[in-house]
């Protein structure tokens, strides 16, 4: 960018008006140096809509590959743009050509039959039973306590419980049969369901996630993908998943990430040896990932799990 | 890998396609605007403006010099590749659903659509580096279809070609006479996409019936058979290795009803010989309508309902890889 139409002259400048950059006052000329490794540093001031000077430094580095390619190819090199894009500079045009910010990874299929995908079957089958004897607890569990309060239909009980939250006198069991829009019959969400029904229930919903074994990652460099940090925390044990935070909109890591282990012993022995642990030039920060305020489940980790493996 | 998404079409794909070299990448779709890009960086290089319809495909000479769409504007166009001017136009009375050279670009192959009281037809038109030279009038023209050729392949001995069509039908076609020389019928509904295997020994074909099949290409039998959940609207063959591409997913008259994952909008990856799966690509958000591995096998593109084209180059563990 040039920069001879914003400087009005730094000689006619008052002096009065020095104390800080405004239009008046000439900008540095843009500077162009390459430094010892090749890289083409640009030094550009402009000025910004609140009159402020901006700089901006552009760093650039050119490499060159060659690659032997067929004459048609080489003529085809040559070739203007047309069409749509007639007139566009050389190079990809903004919106119409990127590269996926996203990782894709192919998923290799195991053919059925083989062994592993027995396992992992069998496995998977496991975890659905436990999840229907937990769900089958938990709907004796609710059972048990509609009996104890004497109710019989749903809507009650949430007129019931709607009304212990407030404070109010709750309607009584006789006029609740009027159906779902019945008074006091507010909306409660399912987390939030049996709330009141005492200290036993908590921690047993089946909607929470199930933390224990996770262990967040700080300091992470930029440039470290999902595929990476699974390479390096699969070494401890079989993880269940990789959630590397990113920026919504530029995609970049924002340079924390969190590591879910399937064993807590796994996840203990990873904080052990890769807390402090030197990692693509920056310091790893590896600690047990703090569960959310108040949610259920904050406790279920076993107090000694972290000692696991130091001994 | 990282693939390039190339946002150029606002409507579903119709084919994308590679030419000789693989240095550049067209792409049709049902938005009347051909569009071509660099295959190594992504960049787009051109449009072909001047159709008034949907483009059904596309096709370019040995040297990439020239470039044919067929529309369903009912006409198929010739263009200058490097500057996007149109050189002629030939007109249809029904649209143009599939467009081919013939190997040594003399004919122009253009497969019209049964479509508004026409019936499907196969129009051979000269073509030659002269335009002067370049025929408006048909030179033959093939009836004896029941039901539109979907893609018109010639063999790359010119003595035949293959059509595959809607009704399920695969033909083979007299090049000289014009004779049809065999019909066969395998698939159980309409064929969507063909495409040569890189010798022209077998080519494979994609189907609603939820298969892609590789076909001798002499005998026309069926030599192998890949089945997936959903419907496969195209299939490529990988030049370098036993690897077959198909692309598919839920009709997009459907897509609406179903989650994501559901849908099966990815690339499988089947090995040619034990017709198993090996490998799947997601990506897509609605049915991948056409997929064409690279010429020199290292990637491949795929073309979704979506108007995404995503441009893939396998990571190194493909090729490290032990299929067998």
């Amino acid at each position: 960018m040039s920069n001879d139409d914003l400087g009005a002259g730094g000689g006619t400048a008052d002096w009065g008006a020095d104390d800080g950059y405004n239009d008046d006052k000439e900008l540095p000329p843009r500077e162009e140096h390459t430094d010892a490794d090749g890289v083409k540093h640009v030094v550009e001031w402009s000025i910004n809509e609140d009159a402020y000077a901006v700089k901006t430094t552009t760093l650039t580095r050119t490499t060159k590959k060659s690659r032997k390619v067929s004459r048609g190819v080489a003529t085809r090199k040559s070739w203007a743009k047309f069409g749509e894009c007639s007139g566009k500079a050389a190079g990809r045009e903004y919106g119409i050509s990127a590269v996926s910010l996203e990782e894709i990874n192919m998923e290799w299929v195991t053919p059925a039959g083989d062994s592993e995908e027995e396992n992992s079957d069998d496995e998977r089958a496991k975890a659905d039973m436990d999840i229907q004897k937990r769900l089958k607890m938990e709907r004796f569990k609710i059972k048990q306590e509609e009996r104890r309060r004497g109710v019989n239909n749903w809507a009650q009980l949430m007129s019931l419980e709607a009304a212990a939250r407030s404070g109010e006198a709750g309607p009584s069991l006789g006029d609740g049969d009027g159906g779902g829009g019945g008074p006091g019959g507010k909306y409660v969400p399912p987390s939030k369901r049996g709330g009141g029904a005492g200290a036993d229930a908590v921690g047993d919903s089946m909607y929470q996630r199930d933390d224990s074994a996770t262990v967040r990652v700080s300091n992470v460099s930029p440039s470290t993908t999902e595929a990476d940090l699974e390479e390096l925390f699969s070494n401890f044990g079989p993880i269940r998943r990789t959630y590397l935070s990113r920026d919504r909109v530029t995609g970049e890591s924002r340079g924390f990430a969190f590591i879910a282990f399937r064993e807590i012993a796994d996840a203990g022995r990873c904080i052990d040896k890769l807390d402090g642990y030197g990692y693509d030039h920056l310091i790893l920060r590896v600690e047990w990932a703090q569960p959310k305020e108040g949610a259920p489940g904050a406790g279920i980790r076993p107090a000694g799990a972290h000692v696991v493996g130091r001994t | 890998m990282r693939p390039l998404l190339l946002k150029g079409h606002e409507r579903p794909l119709t084919q994308v396609k590679f030419n000789r070299e693989g240095d550049l990448l067209f792409t049709t779709a049902k938005d009347k605007r051909p569009t071509v890009w660099r295959a190594d960086t992504g960049e787009r290089l051109g449009t072909y403006n001047g159709h008034n319809g949907a483009v059904w495909g596309a096709d370019m000479t040995y040297d990439s010099s020239r470039l044919l769409t067929g529309s369903a504007d009912n006409s198929a166009m010739l263009w200058d590749t490097a500057s996007g001017k149109r050189l002629h136009q030939w007109t249809h009375k029904s649209p143009v659903r599939a467009i081919a050279f013939s190997p040594g670009d003399s004919i122009v192959t253009a497969a019209t659509a049964k479509l508004m009281g026409q019936q499907a037809q196969i129009y051979f038109y000269r073509h030659a580096a002269d335009m002067a030279s370049v025929d408006p009038e048909p030179v033959m023209v093939l009836g004896g279809l029941e039901a539109t050729a979907t893609r018109v392949l010639w063999h790359p001995t010119s003595t035949f070609l293959i059509t595959v069509g809607e009704d399920a039908a695969v033909k083979k076609w007299d090049a000289e006479t014009g004779t049809l020389l065999e019909t066969v019928r395998l698939h159980k509904k309409g064929i969507n996409d063909a495409q040569w295997s890189s010798t022209g020994e077998q080519f494979v074909t994609a189907s609603s019936d939820c298969t892609a099949k590789v076909w001798d290409t002499r005998s026309l039998e069926v030599l192998k058979t890949f089945t997936v959940e959903a419907p496969v609207n195209s299939a490529s063959m990988s030049p370098t290795f036993d690897h077959v591409l198909l692309g598919g997913g839920q009709e997009a008259s459907q897509v609406t009803t179903t989650g994501n994952r559901e849908g099966k909008f990815e690339a499988r990856l089947f090995h040619t010989v034990y017709e198993s799966e090996f490998g799947r690509v997601r990506g897509h958000f609605g049915p991948i309508n056409t997929v064409a591995f690279t010429p020199d096998g290292k990637g491949y593109v795929s073309g979704g309902e979506d108007g995404f084209v995503r441009l893939h180059y396998f990571d190194q563990s493909y090729f490290d890889r032990d299929y067998d």
